[in-house]
């Protein structure tokens, strides 16, 4: 076992014992799909209320004790209740309790570095990121091509798909196993990771992919899928696809997939980063995601930033950031 | 008719039911499938069309492309067709759309702008289709667009919403997987700007087309170690007169290795989709 | 708004806040915040796709006059899993819809945040650009 790998299974231990001690449950069997494989499949979600990174005020608090967590998790339930404005999300059953999510004990979704937070770029990284922020920045507000991100919307690759990151709804995933294959298809855009389990070389390195070449194995209940040969069109946390990811997904109880990954790139951060994302089962079906195919706001983005241009539409209005939003509420509240 | 017609008639009733009646070693009929440990017949595999339905789903002599600069490469090819029981049986009305289509097939043409293809186009596109089998679902991926179909094996529901790739219920006939598709979407979104607009679901490239009223019933079986045998029954009230059939083999892929390719081809159109509306390409 | 930061940082963005606007939408390009509107008309069609759903309503001006509008929803895919689905809105039916217009106002398009319908009955199906504006303006009709 590399190194690598063993501090991934160290922590990965430490996971399922947060979980399994909140579930009370001690000797969990794993379902077995006919060909005796650890079953994965169905339709699950990793919707949650713990923060992709750990709030500064808990930098040196990885893991909340049972009865913080579970006031933890009341406290963002309520929140999220507490609106003047319903979230079409509530109404419909799709926040993270209402589909099934429990307590973390966990005060962040990285677990590694240990201050929770994304690793620091290298000074290389540091260069290369200010130098592609500026030259964005140069062209400008206005959305000149499909391709630029101001107000067009994306539709050749989601990026939250691989590696993992929550979306704030639908951030579901549809299983489908065979004795030699395993299909992820995440809801935004349809993603799909079609995963080898048959032990084959991954590809040559001169072709470079957008979800990457996944290759899969069983290690124990644990699938682990190991990726590399990233685009250099991807950038994740500042990194040109020249990450590598390895995933791993370990069914520990009938309605919880504990995932867990880890992402490394030298030539970006300084330390490897180590993320897990509880999953939990959710009913399907996952409907089709054809994005390119209703992609309705691009013509009006583009339209309106020509028109724009012209003098012809005044400038779009800004939604303020997040506190100015919780101030307009209790300033409504206060005038009752 | 005289003696002689008579024993001339039998000798060829003879040979019209002796004729196509030997199969290939282990094809046809007599093949049986290996199973999957769920005990199905497997389908599991890489499995391509080798015709030319892509371009025209019934028979068809060889034509100049729509691109002039593109030259043979993008010239019509000849081909014998797939349609069991043709000619197509369009209505009048529906005959002279499909006409006006195809006059505007690289404007109406969904496979242009990379939109997905639809059901059973999707099956005999020039690009392999992917088929996992789990037990209660079957996934069916084609390398194009990266379109997913999802088979719900023993699903009754009707669809909840119509789709691009429709809503497919599957279940097995003896050895024969039949899958029942229908909610499928009749064309863009009425929000869509005339540039990325389409308005009927072509089969093929020569402007065969489908509405949202498209009811599609496979059937699916191996005929060999290497061969499944690929039928497909269409029926559009809008569109056409009486259901019809299309019938091919789909041959595996057996490089080593093998895998499907990542083509999103999304990115490759936005430029030809949203130009107008651009600042210059994106390219 | 650095735009581009929102994309490279949406992952974290939208993990601190639940309120963020996602780096999905083209919220504030297409529709303004500043121009809540409400209309009341019926439907004549109803397009349950992601990412957004869209509605498309006949209103009838005081002279007469009918206009198409369509109203962008949100995304279809929690509906279809609490039961609602393209058999739940029906052609011709009355619906009164709370939504800010777009920037453009000849477009006749509204983002929808509410909706009601003739029973009373509400629901609600916005892109969460529409929601999170409603919430920090609180000027939704």
């Amino acid at each position: 076992m590399t190194r690598r790998s063993l501090v991934v299974a160290i922590l990965l231990v430490c996971s399922v014992l947060s979980i399994v001690a909140q579930e009370r449950s001690s000797s969990y069997k794993v379902p077995r799909t006919r060909d005796g494989q650890p079953d994965l499949q169905g339709y699950w979600t990793n919707l949650t209320y713990t923060p992709f990174e750990r709030p500064k005020a808990l930098a040196n608090k990885p893991f909340y004790t049972e009865q913080e967590a579970i006031e933890a998790f009341n406290k963002a339930v309520a929140d999220a209740q507490n609106q003047a404005v319903h979230y079409v999300n509530t109404d419909f059953g799709a926040t993270p309790v209402q589909t099934g999510a429990k307590p973390n004990r966990r005060t962040s979704l990285v677990i590694d570095p240990a201050d929770g937070r994304v690793p620091a770029l290298t000074p290389a990284a540091e260069k290369r990121e200010a130098a592609r922020i500026a030259a964005d920045r140069a062209g400008g507000p206005l959305a000149r091509t499909w391709r630029d991100d101001r107000g067009t919307v994306w539709c050749v690759f989601h990026d939250r798909a691989v590696p993992s990151i929550v979306a704030p709804y639908g951030s579901n995933y549809h299983i489908v196993q065979s004795k030699d294959w395993i299909v992820l298809t995440y809801e935004w855009n349809s993603e799909r990771r079609i995963i080898p389990l048959d032990g084959r070389p991954h590809g040559p390195s001169s072709v470079r992919t957008y979800a990457g070449d996944a290759r899969g194995h069983w290690e124990g209940d644990t699938l682990v899928v190991e990726a590399t040969n990233f685009s250099p069109k991807r950038n994740f946390f500042g990194s040109n696809g020249t990450f590598t990811l390895v995933d791993r997904f370990t069914r520990v109880a009938d309605d919880t997939i504990v995932h867990t990954y880890t992402v490394e790139d030298p030539a970006t951060w300084t330390r490897p980063l180590t993320v897990e994302l509880p999953m939990h089962g959710i009913k399907g079906p996952m409907l089709e995601y054809a994005c390119n195919e209703n992609n309705e706001d691009i013509f009006t983005t583009l339209r309106n930033a020509r028109l724009e241009e012209q003098g012809k539409l005044p400038p779009p209005d800004r939604v303020k950031n997040v506190d100015d939003a919780k101030t307009t509420v209790l300033e409504r509240e206060e005038k009752k | 008719m005289g003696v002689g017609n008579w024993q001339l008639g039998v000798v060829v009733l003879a040979a019209a039911v002796l004729v196509p009646v030997f199969p290939r070693p282990g094809e046809g009929q007599a093949y049986r499938a290996p199973r999957t440990a769920a005990g199905q017949p497997d389908l599991n595999g890489f499995w391509q069309a080798l015709n030319t339905a892509q371009w025209d789903l019934e028979a068809h002599e060889a034509a100049p492309g729509p691109v002039l600069q593109l030259g043979a490469a993008y010239a019509v090819p000849p081909g014998q067709g797939v349609v069991m029981d043709g000619p197509i049986p369009y209505r009048a009305d529906a005959l002279a759309m499909k006409k006006k289509y195809a006059a505007d097939a690289l404007r109406e043409d969904a496979e242009i702008k990379c939109y997905l293809p639809g059901v059973p186009r999707m099956m005999y596109m020039p690009y392999p289709v992917q088929i996992v089998q789990g037990d209660s679902t079957i996934m069916m991926m084609s390398e194009f667009a990266s379109a997913i179909r999802t088979i719900y094996m023993n699903g009754n529901d009707p669809p909840p919403a119509d789709t691009w790739m429709g809503w497919s219920n599957g279940k097995w006939d003896g050895d024969t997987l039949v899958i029942d598709s229908k909610g499928f979407m009749g064309g863009t979104i009425s929000a869509l700007d005339g540039e990325g607009t389409i308005h009927v679901r072509f089969l093929d490239r020569a402007g065969n087309y489908h509405t949202d009223g498209l009811h599609v019933v496979e059937r699916i079986r191996r005929t060999g170690p290497d061969h499944l045998l690929y039928q497909a029954t269409i029926e559009d009230p809008n569109v056409y007169t009486r259901p019809w059939t299309i019938s091919m083999p789909l041959y595996r892929r057996l490089e080593p290795n093998m895998q499907l390719g990542e083509f999103k081809c999304e990115e490759f159109v936005g430029d030809l989709i949203f130009g107008k509306y651009q600042k210059g390409p994106a390219r | 708004m650095q735009a581009r930061m929102i994309v490279v940082f949406a992952g974290v963005m939208v993990m601190l806040s639940p309120l963020t606007v996602g780096a999905h939408h083209s919220w504030n390009t297409v529709f303004s915040e500043d121009k809540p509107l409400v209309l009341r008309g019926t439907i004549s069609k109803v397009e349950l796709v992601n990412p957004h759903a869209w509605i498309w309503i006949d209103v009838k001006a005081a002279d007469g006059t009918i206009a198409k509008w369509g109203v962008e929803g949100g995304p279809p895919n929690g509906l279809i899993r609490n039961g609602i689905t393209k058999e739940s809105l029906k052609i011709g039916e009355e619906l009164v819809v709370h939504g800010y217009g777009a920037r453009d106002e000849s477009s006749n398009q509204v983002a929808g945040v509410k909706y009601e319908k003739a029973d009373g009955k509400e629901f609600w199906l916005a892109n969460e650009g529409a929601e999170a504006t409603a919430k920090a303006r609180g000027n939704l009709k």
